[in-house]
């Protein structure tokens, strides 16, 4: 009789640490963002506090993911029917925590006042967020791609699912 | 002065990182399934893969699997016996939008 699979398997991994970074890459997108718009009551302050932790977390955790995308994709890429929608997803993933990488070192620079704030850089910071966030959207995207069309990574039971007697 | 220096070399080196780096796609060729002589163009021993320029001009990409059989003066080798620049003779079957390389045999 088949044996039910580990959840804690190699290609597992990825998808089990990747939502974290999504969540605080693209809350750190909109926060920062939004905060443009907003001057009173302290919410600036607040804003940059957020945005600044959760680019941090963020792109730390997006690393590890990566890593972890990297150690999936040697299981996986030779299950799939067409690898190209993997290879799609990989390349947008690097695109985008590369793109937050930088936001977040242009920030730092900007919180520990290495460079001086001004209207032109935190704009160019919202569109390096902003280019993120996309390649973030679209690269989840993919991912979802070969998960929900391919099966990439997935076990898929037995039709009687004697497995799970 | 040195600020800007400073921040505009931390921005040219993440832009020259980001533009080497994201991942590896290669403009590859899907064929029918068939039989093909070309050059391993590409080995990467990590990922049992090699890319495989045909004579026609088409990048195949190929990932072995466990059943991919590798030889050379009839005999069966091991996937470090590939190197860049040999040539090679595939047997692939079309599966989707991927090539199985069925076998692969290493020409002198």
């Amino acid at each position: 009789m088949e044996e039910i699979p580990s959840i804690w398997r190699t290609e597992v991994w990825h998808a089990l640490s990747i939502h974290l970074p999504i969540v605080l890459l693209s809350l750190a997108s909109i926060a920062y963002c939004s905060g443009l718009f907003v001057t009173k009551n302290g919410w600036p302050q607040f804003i940059a506090r957020f945005t600044f932790l959760a680019l941090v977390l963020g792109v730390l955790s997006a690393w590890v993911s990566i890593y972890l995308g990297e150690e999936a994709y040697n299981v996986v890429v030779r299950t799939l029917c067409d690898p190209n929608v993997l290879q799609e997803h990989q390349w947008w993933a690097y695109f985008s925590v590369y793109v937050y990488s930088a936001a977040t070192l242009l920030f730092m620079l900007f919180q520990y006042d290495v460079i001086a704030r001004s209207r032109p850089l935190s704009i160019f910071l919202a569109v390096l967020l902003l280019t993120g966030f996309g390649g973030l959207v679209y690269s989840g995207h993919m991912g979802a791609s070969v998960v929900y069309q391919q099966a990439g990574g997935t076990y898929v039971p037995s039709e009687n699912c004697v497995e799970f007697e | 002065m040195m600020k800007k220096a400073c921040f505009t070399t931390i921005i040219a080196v993440f832009g020259l990182v980001l533009m080497q780096s994201c991942g590896e796609n290669k403009d590859t060729d899907v064929v029918p399934s068939g039989t093909y002589t070309g050059v391993a163009e590409t080995v990467e021993p990590g990922e049992k893969e090699i890319y495989v320029r045909t004579s026609d001009d088409k990048l195949l990409e190929l990932y072995f699997t466990d059943n991919t059989k590798l030889t050379k003066n009839g005999e069966t080798v091991e996937f470090n016996a590939l190197s860049e620049g040999v040539s090679v003779e595939v047997q692939v079957e079309k599966k989707g939008q991927k090539l199985d390389p069925i076998a692969v045999k290493i020409m002198e």
